[in-house]
């Protein structure tokens, strides 16, 4: 175990059914670094977030979120963790604003100011409920909303997925921010490569239930003869997933 | 805000449309029979509507409150720090709020078109601990205890809460399944400890209710709500840490669970059949009431195992009693079945008068039987074929039950007018017999289930439930022309005893509630009231120093009981008429105890003496009974000394009694001979 890292995962394993999506995922964040989860589709990255937020019951191994066991102390890891999930899941009928006192109620570390501040700075239609805004526009408030209690932990589930370029500018504008503006462990679970290379500092591949690949950024995506760290990066993603 | 506050909003925000949509079908629901049936509607049909406005609301609001976020579906709910702590609270305050508006809606609605309509509200005096408890259910738990065996669409309540149970169980169970979250069990579980609660109200509120002996009720209880306890609880834990609650979380929940169910049930069902079963050679079984049909040939039995009447427990040793059963038999072989009403209650105003000339002690060629289920209702039983009639009494019946409910107040009416018509009160006014129709002259609003005709045109009125009013009501061929209170209202909290001696005067006796009346000095006890002057007139008290008690022999003429100087009680006649006051038999003297005299039905010259003696719990018991012939002062003794209720005089000069609350008894004439008539060996 690393005392000083903010992640800490051994052996992680994680069933649906008979289906075992993870067996034996062992990594760990150390603070203030953004790292990127890429993976096949069904690879198991919502799943492995899930369980670092508390949601799931890990079937194996063992989860520390600074410090802490995220089944068991759900609620004072979430106090300091943010989870974007890859589909809003605010409540239809509640505006940002509503979803904003609802979380204020429950978060000692709420700040409205921030969180309203970030709603602008997005451009999300404050008068519109959850039900009536596209997908980007639900994916900023939610965001927005993570970010309201200003969390030590921040883990992004597909979060620029489906999203217009503008949209995704402001996402990745608003996540950029808020790792400028204080330190934050982020992990990106995410297929888009230009984030993954513009935002992280580490990269991990997840295959086959486990961490087949955990390299710093640089080596990852280091141009080489790809042409570009995009390319890179891609051909480091494929090797690991489809060798050969 | 706080986490509850929030949660208090959001299920608020969320449910409002639902809650407003339950609330206006139960408006509309409940305005149905009032509006579309005025004519059919009988306030028993009206029973199960606040149970079936919970239901309604209950069930939709609770199945969108607990199926969405409890079960862990939502992970908004799950990452937000302590918001399933505050969840459940807060559903549950909105879901008792739901409940309560429905109830709300129900009752205002309910109220409202019934003074619109005028079909009566069956809940109008009732109070509130009876309306809330019982407004749970969708049954016939209004009626009071004393009435029909509580009912749930034809299945009598013990079984209908075991297939309650079973059917929410049962749901849980597959919704779970079908669903593969925890929502739908743990939805069942708060819906079956919901189910459990007025039952286990309704229990400690009145412990015979159930079809349950003591020995098997609170393992069913316990059984059911330990199920609904650990149902949720799991459900709940389980919960908490699983986003997407698997299948084998469900059956989990349902294995725990089952045994719970099955015991219950199991245990419930074999006590339910232990009773339901007409068998008089159950060594508990007790007769807690008996009538005499009329052409003697029928016994109209409450029995019940165990006692719960004071007077009945120390022969059986206990106050607990499982519920009455009211069976007919045959008195020339002791054949008996189940009438299935309950027990029999006699009508409003007769049930002390034993002996007074009622249809089932006068012969009459249509031998018949009432039984009171409510305030409105009767239940009528035919002598000749036992046949059962429902009969609702207020003016909005079928020709055929209100031509059955003026049956049932004519026979009922001993004021005649001078061409020998009858005149009684029925449907909330008074009537005269071939004169089918209310009199222009009210005497206002007469609780005809209440209303007494205590003699030539007096009627001693409840005007509700806690207050009652004598009134002189003035009747001739014209129809009532008069009703003129003869006292103050006074409150039913108390005692009174109102007897018309004459065509003038009627004696009056009332103490406070809480008085003890042989503390009380005599003077205070008899009072002779002007029935010619209004409410208020001044009364003429008659001192009576040395009097114990007195009785009315038969009317204009009391007996008094009095100490003599010497310590002896006494028995006196006292004519009011020529004031000239005699002694009875010397026998009386004898009598050790309080004395109770009815009048005799067929012979007015005759009465019955109660002699009582201490019995259990302070209160008295009869101990013997005996007959007086008023013109002769003599006195009979009837009985050997024991512990007797009496039953009827048959025309043979016979007397039947209830004997140690376990039979009942011939005694013949003279008290020769002793023949046991129930139950038959």
């Amino acid at each position: 175990m690393n005392p000083t890292a903010t992640v800490e995962v051994e052996r992680l394993a994680y069933a649906w059914g008979r289906r075992r999506v993870l067996d034996g995922v062992t990594f760990s964040l150390a603070p203030g670094t953004t790292t990127v989860l890429l993976g096949e589709n069904g690879a198991g990255k919502t799943t492995l977030l899930r369980l670092l937020a508390g949601l799931l019951r890990p079937a194996g191994g063992t989860v520390r979120v600074l410090g802490l066991d995220p089944v068991h102390a759900r609620d004072r890891v979430n106090q300091r963790l943010g989870l974007v999930p890859d589909a809003p899941d605010a409540w239809g009928w509640m505006r940002p604003r509503d979803l904003h006192r609802f979380l204020a109620a429950h978060h000692p570390r709420w700040d409205d100011a921030r969180a309203e501040a970030l709603l602008a700075r997005l451009r999300v239609p404050s008068d519109r409920s959850f039900r009536q805004m596209s997908r980007g526009e639900a994916t900023k408030a939610m965001l927005a909303a993570t970010l309201g209690h200003d969390p030590e932990v921040l883990l992004l589930d597909e979060p620029f997925g489906g999203l217009d370029p503008l949209a995704h500018d402001d996402v990745l504008g608003a996540v950029v921010d808020a790792l400028a503006t204080a330190p934050r462990t982020v992990l990106v679970a995410t297929h888009d490569l230009d984030v993954a290379t513009r935002l992280g500092d580490r990269v991990l591949v997840l295959a086959d239930g486990r961490v087949l690949r955990d390299l710093a950024m640089d080596e990852a995506s280091s141009p080489g003869s790809a042409g570009s760290r995009r390319e890179a990066l891609r051909s480091t993603f494929a090797a690991a997933v489809r060798p050969g | 805000m706080g986490a509850f506050r929030a949660w208090c909003r959001k299920e608020l925000r969320e449910q409002r449309r639902t809650l407003l949509l339950g609330l206006v079908v139960v408006a509309l629901g409940t305005a149905v029979p009032f509006v579309a049936f005025p004519d059919a509607t009988a306030p028993r049909d009206l029973h199960p509507f606040p149970g079936y406005a919970v239901a309604l609301v209950g069930v939709v609001v609770g199945s969108r409150l607990f199926a969405r976020d409890l079960g862990a579906a939502h992970a908004l709910v799950l990452r937000t720090p302590g918001a399933l702590r505050a969840a459940l609270p807060a559903k549950l305050l909105v879901l008792g709020l739901a409940c309560a508006l429905a109830l709300g809606v129900e009752e205002a609605v309910r109220h409202g078109l019934s003074a619109m309509t005028g079909v009566p509200d069956p809940y109008a005096r009732l109070g509130p601990a009876q309306r809330f408890v019982v407004g749970l259910w969708p049954a016939e738990t209004r009626v009071p205890r004393l009435t029909a065996p509580i009912e749930l669409y034809g299945v009598p309540m013990p079984i209908a809460s075991v297939l309650a149970a079973l059917v929410a169980t049962t749901w849980s169970v597959l919704g779970s399944v079908l669903s593969h979250r925890v929502p739908g069990a743990l939805t069942g579980g708060l819906l079956l400890a919901t189910a459990a609660a007025p039952f286990l109200v309704m229990h400690g509120l009145e412990p015979g209710w159930f079809a349950f002996p003591a020995t098997t009720s609170v393992p069913a209880i316990v059984g059911v709500a330990g199920f609904a306890l650990v149902l949720a609880t799991i459900a709940w834990r389980w919960g908490r840490v699983s986003l997407h609650a698997t299948r084998r979380t469900a059956l989990r929940v349902a294995l725990v669970g089952a045994p719970f169910v099955v015991a219950a049930s199991v245990g419930t069902a074999s006590a339910i059949d232990t009773w339901r079963t007409p068998d008089p050679s159950w060594p508990d079984l007790c007769v807690e009431n008996a009538d005499l049909g009329t052409g003697e040939s029928r016994l109209y039995l409450t029995v019940s195992r165990g006692c719960s009447s004071w007077s009945r427990a120390e022969e059986f040793g206990t106050e607990r009693r499982l519920p009455a059963q009211a069976w007919i038999v045959r008195v020339e072989d002791g054949a008996l079945r189940d009438a299935r009403v309950g027990v029999f209650v006699r009508v409003p105003g007769t049930s002390d008068e034993w002996f007074a000339p009622t249809p089932w002690t006068a012969r009459s060629p249509n031998e018949q039987r009432w039984t009171v289920l409510a305030d409105d209702q009767l239940h009528w039983i035919r002598g000749g074929d036992d046949e059962a009639t429902y009969v609702a009494r207020h003016g909005t019946r079928n020709a055929e039950t209100v031509a059955a409910a003026r049956g049932v107040a004519r026979a009922f009416a001993p004021v005649r007018l001078p061409d020998g018509r009858r005149v009684y009160g029925v449907f909330g006014g008074v009537e005269r017999e071939g004169d089918e129709a209310p009199s222009p002259v009210h005497p206002g609003a007469l609780v005809s289930g209440s209303a007494h005709v205590l003699a030539d045109g007096a009627f001693r009125v409840f005007r509700d439930g806690r207050r009652y009013e004598v009134l002189r009501v003035q009747v001739d061929a014209e129809g009532v022309t008069e009703a003129r209170a003869l006292a103050e209202p006074e409150s039913d909290d108390g005692g009174s005893e109102t007897v018309w001696l004459s065509a003038t005067e009627v004696l009056w006796r009332s103490w406070p509630a809480g008085a003890d009346l042989a503390a009380l000095p005599p003077w205070e006890r008899v009072r002779l009231r002007s029935a010619s002057a209004g409410a208020g007139a001044v009364e003429q008290r008659v001192p009576q120093p040395d009097l114990i008690d007195v009785e009315v022999a038969k009317p204009g003429t009391l007996l008094l009981h009095r100490r003599g100087a010497d310590g002896r009680r006494t028995l006196r006649l006292w004519d009011l008429a020529t004031d000239a006051e005699r002694a009875v038999d010397a026998e009386t003297s004898l009598l050790d105890g309080f004395v109770e005299v009815r009048a005799h039905g067929r012979a007015a010259e005759d009465a019955v003496v109660l002699e009582f003696r201490p019995c259990a719990l302070g209160i008295e018991c009869a101990s013997s009974l005996a007959l007086l012939t008023i013109s002769t002062g003599r006195i009979e003794r009837l009985t050997p000394p024991g512990r007797y209720r009496p039953v009827a005089l048959e025309a043979s000069g016979a007397f039947l009694v209830i004997e140690d609350g376990r039979r009942v008894v011939r005694f013949a004439r003279g008290g020769t001979r002793r023949e046991v008539v129930f139950p038959r060996r």
